[in-house]
């Protein structure tokens, strides 16, 4: 997940929300996007959740995001076209009833296969923004503050020291193959296999294990490990922005959920009214 | 402060001690520089000095060692209360990845409050002047920026000794000043330095003390009271023999690029930035790189000294601009058949199974028969690895893979070699043998781009400096 590590070279900046809050408002939206199935709140609750992505300014990858969407979609929406497409026309064919049955069919899986489509973007969005302001200090801070285990929060405060040095290696080993004049491309796993996993594997495996030999001295030089809770210096602090956007998130998902309840009343209900 | 009476080591499964008949006496606020040629026992000895042996490293220690009160051996996190260690990488020690985090963390692992660690952290970025990076990211600072980092995490846990294993290997000459400064200042606070390097100069009116190793075991032990112990070394007869860097070392006067005849590269009008940082590095630049000698890039951090080989290898490309090879312009894929870049990682240059391997497969396969072989075998030869052909590269100590990484650049038969740091870490000895080998191809017609911030190699090999920035 690139979008994880992107704010690595830049300098650090933790602006406004506390993680948890973040972590809360993908929670919640996740949840009623589930419980959503109407056109019509799922679209609201898109818009909400663009709103609170847009910030953060990363259009293109939000763009790409929804074309992949958007791609799915049309090939779920073109799988079922062809399936019952071709069932309706072998029946009528054969000159069989079920052939208008196959045909409504059609239509209404057609009309409701979109769905769980729309269902992803507001999740997506949630989750964008998340990983987006993500910053591996203030994610260890988080697990430190919520008193996690050593066994589990030490494993993770080294993965998120290693992972982007881990990418960093990664596109340097990509450039030294090419100045030897060899490029390392998917394809090339299919064309030379041995050389592409030597000439990937060898190195990688080498640097890797020398970090893990380094990192391992420097912990111990720490005394990291040593003792089952450290000091939190910097404490996460909920702020009046955290609460405020809380309430909204679930005042909005209520909000949301009420309005699908009141278009689904069943209808002897409405027939009675 | 520290002593070591009659210390031997030797590793698990080995016959022959590593370390023989180590002896001598620090008191506190003083400082010792241990050096000696690649493989004389430094490494070992500093495992000794921060618990790593007999700790982690099981073997058989011999003789006495006292530190600060202890007699060793006792358990590591003893002995890291008491030593703060400066790897040669300070990348490779950081476990967070902010400025003030890394250096609050050791002090959040020994659960002092917060007040406490906020206070020494303060403290700590002041005294090494680095208030203005605390929020910083470890992956953004110099190398300069990062050694500072980690000592500043060593002095906010208060240590009574500091280690530096080859602190100024990745430093510019203006840094290795700055690190000299805070040598001394860190005597003056009554730190105890152990100090291993095999640059020498810099450390001139640091030293108290000095122990040149060599197969293990103490060739030189400077006189106490008898002047600097450099002065002390320099006046020594046998001192050409160790294979040692040089006690004086001046940066030498170059000539500018512009003054030179023939040029092989011209750059013209280009300007460059990186897509990801959007950071500008050259903007309406030109240059002509001086053909058949060796060039020197000069410049501060982040001039784009490193920019400037990746565009010239075709990694980048410029956003306006032309770059002429030979008066052409040329594809990426062309230019890097005509080049060869030899990057600071080494690791990540080595591929095959054998040194002799290694060397056959960077040859652009222009030769038949046995001219292929002949000339892998005349490599291992001239470069001093004879006897080494069967070993696996990553197997070899860090001057012997420096130096086969860029005789497997020679091996591809350039036009132009372009070396980043080619020489850090090294002792004099290696760092020779590789100044002869530039030398040899730029005499035979070979263009250099030469990025270092090791004056004896500029000393011993360049001829024009380019600078880059102000």
């Amino acid at each position: 997940m690139p979008g994880l590590f992107a704010n690595f070279e830049a300098a650090p900046v933790q602006d406004g929300l506390d993680i948890r809050t973040r972590i809360f408002i993908s929670f919640v939206c996740s949840c009623v996007a589930v419980y959503l199935d109407e056109v019509g709140p799922i679209v609201a609750l898109g818009v909400a959740s663009l709103v609170y992505v847009l910030p953060t300014q990363r259009i293109r990858l939000l763009l790409i995001v929804y074309l992949l969407v958007a791609l799915m979609t049309v090939l779920s929406l073109g799988t079922v076209w062809l399936f019952f497409g071709s069932v309706e026309w072998a029946l009528l064919k054969a000159g069989s009833d079920s052939a208008a049955m196959a045909g409504m069919f059609k239509t209404q899986i057609l009309a409701s296969c979109h769905i769980p489509f729309l269902r992803l973007i507001p999740s997506l969005n949630v989750l964008l923004a998340l990983s987006f302001s993500f910053h591996v200090q203030t994610f260890v801070n988080a697990m430190k503050m919520l008193h996690l285990p050593r066994i589990i929060f030490l494993p993770l405060m080294v993965f998120c020291r290693f992972v982007p040095e881990f990418i960093l290696n990664v596109r340097q080993l990509r450039e030294a193959v090419l100045l030897r004049g060899f490029s390392i491309s998917f394809g090339s796993i299919f064309i030379h296999p041995v050389q592409t996993l030597r000439l990937t594997l060898v190195p990688l495996v080498i640097r890797t294990l020398r970090m893990a030999d380094n990192l391992a001295v420097a912990a111990e030089m720490k005394r990291v490990g040593y003792v089952k809770r450290p000091t939190v210096v910097t404490p996460l602090k909920f702020g009046k922005a955290d609460w405020m956007v809380m309430a909204v998130a679930v005042l909005l998902g209520i909000g949301l959920v009420a309005w699908q309840v009141l278009i689904q009343e069943p209808p002897t209900m409405r027939g009675s009214a | 402060m520290i002593s070591f009476k009659q210390v031997s080591y030797t590793y698990p499964f080995q016959e022959h001690p590593v370390l023989r008949n180590i002896n001598f006496e620090l008191n506190k606020g003083e400082a010792i520089l241990i050096t000696g040629p690649s493989g004389c026992g430094k490494s070992t000895l500093l495992r000794i000095l921060n618990g790593l042996i007999p700790n982690h490293f099981k073997g058989e220690l011999q003789g006495a060692v006292q530190l600060d009160g202890l007699n060793l051996p006792v358990p590591l996190d003893e002995v890291s209360q008491r030593v703060g260690v400066v790897l040669q990488n300070p990348d490779e020690q950081f476990m967070a990845t902010c400025v003030a985090d890394e250096v609050a963390l050791a002090l959040e692992w020994q659960q002092i409050p917060a007040e406490e660690i906020r206070r020494r952290v303060d403290e700590a970025l002041a005294a090494l002047k680095i208030e203005s990076i605390a929020e910083q990211s470890v992956f953004t600072l110099s190398q300069g920026e990062k050694q500072k980092t980690v000592l500043a995490a060593l002095l906010a846990c208060k240590p009574s000794v500091v280690v530096m294993d080859e602190p100024t290997a990745n430093l510019s000459p203006e840094a290795t000043e700055e690190l000299r400064e805070i040598c001394l200042m860190l005597k003056k606070q009554g730190i105890t330095l152990v100090i291993v390097d095999h640059r020498l100069y810099w450390l001139r009116g640091v030293l108290d003390r000095m122990l040149v190793l060599q197969d293990g075991a103490p060739v030189f032990q400077s006189d106490a009271g008898a002047g600097d112990p450099l002065d002390q070394l320099a006046a020594h007869p046998e001192l050409k023999a160790w294979g040692l860097r040089d006690v004086h070392v001046e940066r030498p006067e170059l000539k500018s690029n512009t003054e030179a005849e023939d040029f092989l590269i011209d750059v013209d009008r280009i300007s460059f930035r990186y897509p990801r940082t959007k950071k500008q590095i050259y903007s309406n630049w030109s240059m002509q790189l001086p053909s058949g000698a060796v060039t020197a890039v000069v410049g501060g951090n982040g001039a784009g000294k490193t920019t400037l080989a990746r565009l010239l290898t075709g990694l980048n490309k410029p956003q306006s601009g032309t770059l002429l090879f030979d008066g052409k312009p040329l594809k990426p894929r062309t230019i890097r058949a005509r080049t060869a870049f030899v990057m600071q990682q080494m690791e990540i240059q080595l591929y095959m199974r054998t040194v002799k391997d290694e060397l056959l497969f960077s040859d652009p396969k222009k030769r038949v028969g046995n001219a292929r072989s002949e000339t892998a075998e005349k490599w291992i030869r001239v470069f001093g690895l004879t006897g080494l052909e069967a070993r696996h590269p990553q197997s070899l100590s860090g001057g012997e893979r420096q130096r086969l990484v860029i005789a497997c650049a020679l091996m591809k038969e350039p036009d132009l070699l372009i070396l980043d740091e080619p020489t850090s870490g090294l002792d004099g000895l290696n760092m020779q043998i590789i100044a002869d080998q530039i030398s040899a191809f730029t005499r035979q017609g070979g263009t250099v781009l030469l990025i270092t911030h090791d004056l004896e190699l500029l000393q011993k090999t360049a001829a024009y400096k380019l600078t880059i920035g102000d």
